[in-house]
């Protein structure tokens, strides 16, 4: 028995450092990124794979679980943070992570990048983006609510899954997108929309999951999620609603940490991201719109799906001053 | 002395923790939190499901525990008895996993009534829930407690009752319901206090802002908003609140014994009449069905095949290695600490003067029943932050803060057995001036190891089981496995996470059992008991 005591205290003291003991010969990237895009169905493994490939470095990505995660978790880290490049936070959050002071300037060329939107943030560099919209199934719903207003004023008894605005992108998205529709009375439409909401999602993964497992009639992704069932699974059933009112914008980004451990290499990270090795990635592993279009054109599916008729976009600095109430209004309306 | 430091050392961890996130959050904004009604709704809905939660587990462990005694012999007894004493074990994503796979939309309660022609509907998400996630984890714990009360009434009083010709109600109101009625303050009380801070159980079927917990909030402050003054004013609204409400319950000293085993009953008169048997056996059945069925649910989902490719993945050793470490290293460091404080409960219970004394380190105990882990790793990484690289740490972070919330457990199983063993050998002890070393070796080990072993098991497989402050932490590099279902869930990864489910299961049983077992022969453990 003593002998098993001496072992396991020995054990308690040398075990914890096990993990930290690794060769290095090769300089390490440390990139910062939401799950999806890590895991193995992400486009993550290829990405890491194409810059290896040029880079002499270890490409590590690792996942947070969700992408407003990834800047709290910099928050929490701060001037220590091993992040060299952080990638996936999105338009809404740029002026806050900016705001952190840990970010510094990526130093991309920007003319380079074919962008339907005016950019000229320095710091922060597109990657990709899409349209938010409610996808059905066209198999189990009919006739879906044609647009946010019939949404509102349905009787049916219609469920939806969103995702929560402080831990997705795709939430805050959303909460955006009504906000830009309804502005002094988004509590209203909150209000009304509460009733359709089965649950409300840490991140986008499980809300989706949840309703391709028919859990849910519709739910919050982009116009370009019915691609994905189109090429990979080739069915035809998921479709994407267009609304008149319009549709709210994500632009995804990347930025290099200004404390990055390795400057240079996340410096090539950048150039590589706004390259086309990269972005040939992302219709097909992120299913976003690229920000630099493909000599030979985007997949042919991705003509079938739902072009928005008016793209909205909040101010980035307005979402910065304002997201904290909004978020109290959306849950305020969505605990009643 | 050891006692002392390790008091102080667990008040200097709870200290530490909220000091570094109050140096880091400025100013704490209590009023401005306090007027919000979203906060108010927040905290009103805590109480509600925590009030909810205890009264259905407690109400329904009263039919329960009296079948359980009053049907001695019968198939799958022994089985049931045993998942009431290790259902607080059961880690709390796989009861999770197992409760959505019979009570979604898609589980196997909707496909039941649309095989009838019913319509699906759903009934899991919010409210719901929840309470049928706190019902699953508190009704075994709490039957478990009564079944002990009922196990306790002696024999001469059911003599009484033959002679008297009790019917089985007289039986309930004059003999068990005295028996348990004494229970039910600190068996609501740990009760409440559990569901009070219930974490993954809320932020996975909680379905957003809807049902929220103060813990969730405290965690979404932290984790998505990185709102550490709001953070710090809702952990301090929770510890008082909790305080306030566990001084309610607690003033009323429990009886609360987690005895590793019970001996059997007398068999009371009239159970065999025919009221009694149908009680007795809708209470079995209901609650076989109840309690078991998510956990046949999370096997059967394994059986598609799908998600067997996951123990390919470099993901799940990982997280597995991290489980088994961080348990290990947290169990003994709390069994460490609860032995630590329960010889100094013991030392100054004993002495003449101001006895109440021994009240105190037990508070300590308790208090960290009511600090949010996440606020607490949270600080504490902050607090480390500034002098050294804090997420190299993450580990250690993780393991002491572990330690600190099964302190509370290991508490409870050590207190009255060392107490009794300082009754018994202290003066002889002294007398005889066996200390250090030896009196651990001659008396300590030998007299104690059955609880030792009993609270090293519960507080390992507990931890094993934690999805508590990995949630900060946690990436896909440093991982649990319960971070590792609750990350499938969260992509949905049903398969897979049964996989992984069912395997962090058979490793809790296993830690469980064979530390339990190190005391030696249970049979004889039960002797000592």
């Amino acid at each position: 028995m003593r002998h098993f005591l001496i072992a396991l205290s020995a054990s308690l003291i040398v075990l914890p450092f096990g993990g930290l003991v690794h060769a290095q010969d090769k300089p390490v990237l440390t990139v910062y990124t939401y799950d999806s895009f890590a895991s193995e169905w992400g486009p993550g493994p290829k990405v890491e794979a194409a810059f290896e490939e040029q880079c002499e470095c270890d490409l590590n990505f690792i996942a947070v679980d969700s992408s407003t995660g990834i800047l709290s978790r910099i928050q929490l880290e701060g001037e220590n943070s091993p992040a060299d490049v952080v990638l996936g936070m999105d338009n809404s959050l740029v002026i806050e992570a900016q705001n952190t002071g840990l970010i510094t300037a990526h130093e991309v060329d920007l003319s380079k990048l074919d962008l339907p939107f005016e950019w000229t943030n320095q710091n922060f560099l597109p990657f990709d983006f899409g349209f938010f919209a409610f996808i059905y199934d066209s198999t189990r719903t009919s006739e879906p609510p044609n647009s946010f207003e019939k949404l509102l004023a349905d009787q049916s008894d219609l469920k939806v899954v969103i995702q929560d605005p402080r831990s997705s992108t795709t939430g805050l998205g959303f909460l955006l997108w009504v906000k830009s529709l309804y502005g002094e009375d988004a509590a209203q439409a909150w209000t009304r929309l509460a009733p359709k909401v089965l649950t409300v999602t840490k991140g986008w993964s499980e809300a989706y999951g949840m309703f391709l497992d028919g859990e849910a009639d519709m739910v919050l992704s982009y116009t370009t999620s019915p691609a994905y069932h189109m090429i990979v699974e080739n069915e035809q059933r998921y479709k994407a609603i267009g609304f008149p009112e319009g549709h709210g914008i994500q632009i995804e980004v990347a930025a290099i940490m200004k404390n990055a451990p390795n400057r240079a290499l996340a410096q090539q990270f950048m150039q590589f991201v706004a390259s086309e090795p990269f972005q040939t990635l992302i219709p097909t592993g992120n299913w976003m719109y690229p920000v630099i279009f493909p000599k030979e054109g985007l997949p042919p599916e991705f003509r079938d799906l739902v072009r928005p008729v008016k793209t909205l976009m909040i101010d980035p600095q307005g979402i910065a001053d304002n997201k904290a109430d909004w978020i109290d209004e959306f849950n305020q309306a969505l605990a009643q | 002395m050891a006692g002392l430091i390790s008091a102080l050392l667990v008040l200097l961890l709870i200290c530490g923790s909220l000091t570094g996130l109050i140096l880091h959050a400025g100013e704490i904004p209590l009023l401005e939190q306090l007027g919000k009604p979203y906060i108010w709704s927040i905290i009103r809905f805590t109480v509600f499901q925590a009030t909810l939660s205890t009264v259905l587990s407690v109400a329904l462990a009263v039919p329960l525990s009296r079948a359980l005694y009053r049907r001695q012999h019968f198939f799958g007894r022994e089985l049931l008895i045993r998942f009431t004493s290790i259902s607080l074990i059961v880690p709390t994503m796989v009861a999770i996993l197992g409760i959505v796979a019979v009570h979604g939309r898609n589980g196997w309660i909707n496909d039941l009534l649309s095989s009838v022609g019913l319509t699906r509907f759903d009934y899991l998400y919010g409210l719901n829930g929840i309470l049928i996630a706190h019902v699953f984890f508190n009704l075994p714990l709490v039957t478990r407690l009564f079944l002990n009360g009922l196990s306790d009434i002696p024999s001469y009083q059911w003599r009484l009752a033959t002679l008297y010709g009790f019917g089985a109600k007289q039986n309930f109101r004059l003999v068990e319901w005295p028996a348990l009625r004494g229970l039910i303050p600190g068996a609501a009380g740990i009760v409440f206090l559990l569901c009070f801070t219930s974490f993954a159980i809320v932020l996975s079927l909680g379905g957003g802002p809807r049902a929220t917990t103060l813990e969730v909030a405290i965690y979404q402050a932290i984790r998505f908003e990185f709102d550490l003054s709001k953070a710090v004013a809702l952990s301090i609204i929770q510890i008082v609140l909790c305080l306030v409400l566990a001084l309610l319950f607690f003033s009323r000293r429990p009886v609360l014994k987690l005895q590793p085993d019970q001996p059997p009953g007398v068999h009371p008169p009239g159970s065999e009449r025919f009221p009694s048997r149908v009680h007795d056996w809708l209470a079995i059945v209901f609650a076989s069905l109840f309690l078991l069925s998510p956990l046949a649910a999370v096997v059967a989902g394994t059986f598609d095949g799908t998600g067997w490719k996951t123990l390919n993945t470099a993901g799940f050793w990982r997280s597995l290695r991290s489980s088994v470490l961080i348990s290990f290293c947290a169990g003994l460091l709390a069994t460490g600490l609860g032995l630590a404080l329960s010889h100094l409960i013991a030392s100054l219970r004993l002495r003449r003067s101001k006895p109440w004394l021994g009240t105190l380190p037990e508070l300590v105990g308790m208090l960290t029943l009511l600090v949010p882990p996440i606020a607490m790793g949270a600080g504490l990484f902050l607090f480390f932050r500034s002098f050294t690289d804090a997420l190299s740490l993450g580990m250690w972070l993780v393991i002491s803060i572990n330690a600190v919330f099964t302190l509370a457990f290991t508490l409870r199983i050590l207190v009255a057995p060392v107490q009794l063993q300082h009754k018994r050998f202290f003066a002889l002890s002294e007398c005889l001036g066996i200390r250090g070393w030896n009196r651990w070796r001659l008396i300590t080990w030998p007299s104690l190891k059955t609880p030792i072993c009993y609270a090293l098991a519960v507080s390992t497989a507990l931890s094993a089981g934690d999805m508590g402050v990995i949630a900060l932490f946690g990436t896909d590099k440093l991982s649990t496995l319960p971070l590792l279902i609750y990350r499938l869930l969260g992509n949905y990864r049903l398969e897979q996470a049964a996989v992984v489910a069912v395997c962090l299961c058979a490793l809790c049983f296993v830690l469980f059992t064979v530390i339990e077992r190190l005391a030696g022969n249970p049979s004889t453990a039960k002797q000592n008991a």
